[in-house]
């Protein structure tokens, strides 16, 4: 009896320990992991999926669709699910742009996943999955559109696979133009199919805001088929050209080769990216002659009638500057020294000038320092000024034409435009309107500072004009007065510490009308092989585009220019 | 059973006897169902079967309610997935129309239909009064691209 009810208690006692295991194994569940093993109960019927929103687009001024959302598919596979790969694969190939025998090897990897392809258009993807093979899956995707491809590059930039803007327009308003993701909560089927009836919380996205620029797409494609026309008729490997408003810093156009179709940026190399209209610097040469000048006659110590004893030679320590020609021109002025494009006449200048003068006029123009363009990856251009441990006296006379001064072609561009606009620098800029739900923000001009006086612009202005009329005629346009300036640059070889013997970067910048510009234009071509010189081989190409862009923009004609121009 | 009931002495009959006492009621308890069943027939019946029919009835009214929502809900469902269509096809249609706008290929269509570029720009003076007076610009400067 006792022995019975001893095994009483023990069976008691189990039972009881048992019991308060489950008890604490409840307290727990209820207590302690309540909330997060309800999350997983949720989450077990439940799934929450992020929609992406719609990127922003982007116009041009007058209404184009320079890039936009368009819908494809990602194709992927499960290899282990498949049969019959090489079948498949003869099938895929030819809709997918794969090749095959990557195809074959991809299905029969044995993988768990293997993605196929990305942004196959909807009519493919469509097809394929009528065919309702086990093991191929389709993934609506957004892909990023450029309906003008190359045209635009690289001013536009790209997006990548994960929607991410870089370079350009896409980069620098990356956050505007991508909007915020939304979610659906709801519940799932067995098959992971949200349930109709479930119930669905859902926080839509937000689309990005669409950005209408200033280029104008009229003024992209003229200046696009005369570089390339320009760079086939002067065997150049590459080259840019580039149209402002000088009263407002908007930029009507920019076009550059190499370039890159956006549509297939991963086959372009990395190096086409960047906008050599505001990343890569070059040494500007005789264009820079405009802001040596600005700087003699602003400060007075010039004036177009100066005149100067032309050796043929400057010597400063440190340089021995010869014009271009090697020749002495005898008593010039300083119109001639524009016209004629002497060096020696530029270093004559600078060092009147003196050393703080002309570097503090350098910096005012915007160069050394970024001009604060809406596109990303913009450098600042070097300039070497006294005192910072690189300079060197010689270096007054040389970078007085252009010479040992790293500039960007916007940089250049601009500080032309300071010279059209009375004196009065303005902020380069690319976007006209940002449109977020509706509501328009328009950007207006911004000047930057008044770089010389209105008075010294117009002067320099009518050397200009002269300068174009005397000995730059390839760069005339009928019916318009042209300021302008021709540039001949010898390429660095940093690693030899000299110059390239042979080779040379030509540009021409110019606007008119010059009584008022309306436009600036400036062309470069790199390493041009039929012909080197400056009016040789840009100015031309500026004169084609000028007179295609007067007409296209309705310019008012120069009445004295049109006088000429017109026969009886 | 009996066999053992015969066999069996006095006092276990006794035993078997006190286990199974005879119950009074027995008889009356039986007999009450066959009493209440006519009793309740003609009212309880047709009170049940009207519950019945009510329950029924809401039970079938809940269904099609559940049933056109379920039907409303896969409607909205396909009128989403049409919608995320034809945007998707608008999409795709101004990404066309950009193309189809291109000024490159406007130009490739205009020179196939055999239009070409103009070779001489005309400016047209307009004089202040009457007649407009045309004039042209010399041979190598009017040459338009």
């Amino acid at each position: 009896m006792e022995e019975f009810r001893r095994r009483v208690y023990l069976v008691a006692t189990g039972v009881a320990l048992m019991a308060g295991a489950v008890l604490l194994q409840l307290v727990r569940w209820q207590l302690v992991e309540g909330a997060e093993l309800a999350a997983q109960a949720e989450r077990a019927h439940s799934r929450m999926r992020v929609v992406e929103p719609a990127r922003g687009s982007i116009y041009s001024l007058d209404g184009a669709l320079l890039a936009c959302d368009s819908p494809a598919y990602a194709v992927g596979a499960a290899p282990r699910e498949i049969s019959g790969a090489q079948e498949l694969a003869d099938r895929l190939f030819p809709l997918l742009g794969v090749r095959r025998q990557d195809l074959v090897s991809w299905l029969t990897s044995g993988r768990a996943w293997q993605p196929l392809a990305y942004d196959v258009p909807l009519p493919i993807g469509d097809e394929i999955a009528r065919w309702n093979v086990r093991g191929i899956y389709l993934e609506p995707m957004l892909t990023r559109a450029y309906p003008a491809a190359e045209v635009v590059e690289p001013l536009l930039g790209f997006v990548n696979r994960a929607r991410e803007g870089y370079y350009g327009v896409e980069g620098y308003y990356d956050g505007v133009l991508r909007g915020e993701p939304g979610a659906t909560l709801g519940d799932v089927d067995a098959a992971g199919n949200t349930a109709p009836f479930g119930q669905i919380m859902v926080e839509p996205p937000k689309p990005g805001a669409d950005l209408y620029l200033t280029i104008d797409s009229r003024v992209q494609h003229v200046i696009w088929e005369e570089l390339r026309r320009g760079l086939e008729k002067f065997k150049a490997e590459s080259g840019l050209i580039l149209v402002v408003q000088p009263r407002t810093g908007a930029i009507l156009g920019a076009v550059a080769w190499p370039s890159y179709d956006p549509n297939r940026y991963e086959t372009a190399t990395p190096d086409s990216y960047a906008d050599p209209i505001i990343s890569k610097e070059y040494e500007p040469g005789s264009v820079f002659k405009v802001i040596t000048m600005a700087a003699g006659l602003d400060s007075g110590v010039v004036t177009p009638d100066s005149t100067y004893e032309d050796t043929g030679r400057f010597s400063i320590p440190g340089a021995e500057i010869y014009n271009w020609d090697r020749r002495a021109h005898g008593l010039v002025t300083m119109t001639d020294v524009l016209a004629l494009s002497l060096n020696t006449g530029a270093a004559h200048v600078s060092t009147t000038v003196g050393a703080e003068r002309f570097y503090s006029y350098a910096l005012a123009f915007g160069f050394g320092q970024p001009t604060g363009v809406d596109l990303q990856y913009e450098v600042a251009g070097s300039v070497k000024r006294p005192g910072d441990g690189r300079w060197y006296p010689g270096d007054l006379a040389t970078n007085a034409y252009g010479q040992g001064i790293a500039v960007t072609p916007l940089q250049m561009a601009m500080a032309v435009a300071a010279v059209a606009n009375d004196g009065l620098l303005m902020q380069p800029y690319v976007v006209r309107a940002t449109v977020r739900d509706g509501q328009v923000q328009v950007a207006h001009p911004r000047a930057v500072r008044q770089v010389i006086s209105p008075e010294t612009a117009r002067t320099l202005t009518r050397m200009l004009v002269t300068a174009v009329e005397r000995e730059t005629t390839a760069a005339k346009v009928p019916g318009f007065s042209v300021a302008g300036k021709t540039g001949t640059a010898q390429i660095p070889m940093p690693e030899a510490g000299t110059y390239h013997p042979s080779d040379t970067i030509a540009s021409f910048v110019g606007y008119l009308p010059a009584e008022d510009p309306r436009i600036l234009i400036l062309v470069r071509i790199d390493r041009p092989q039929a012909g080197m010189w400056g009016s040789q081989v840009a100015a031309p190409i500026f004169q084609r585009v000028a007179s295609r862009l007067a007409v296209l923009l309705g310019l008012q004609p120069s009445p004295a220019s049109l006088a000429e121009a017109v026969q009886p | 059973m009996s066999a053992d009931l015969e066999s069996n002495s006095l006092p276990a009959l006794a035993r078997l006897k006190r286990r199974t006492p005879p119950d009074p009621m027995r008889f009356a308890v039986s007999a009450r169902p066959s009493t209440l069943h006519k009793g309740l027939a003609a009212e309880d019946f047709v009170l049940l079967c009207g519950c019945a029919a009510a329950l029924l009835l809401l039970l079938v009214a809940y269904l099609a309610q559940s049933a056109s929502i379920t039907r409303q809900a896969y409607t909205v469902q396909g009128l989403q997935a049409t919608l995320e269509r034809v945007e998707h096809e608008n999409r795709l249609l101004r990404v066309e129309i950009a193309r189809l706008e291109d000024l490159r290929r406007i130009e490739r269509r205009a020179a196939e239909l055999g239009f070409g570029t103009p070779e001489r720009i005309h400016y047209l003076r307009l004089p202040e009064e009457s007649s407009h007076s045309e004039v042209g610009l010399s041979a190598t400067a009017a040459t338009a691209p």
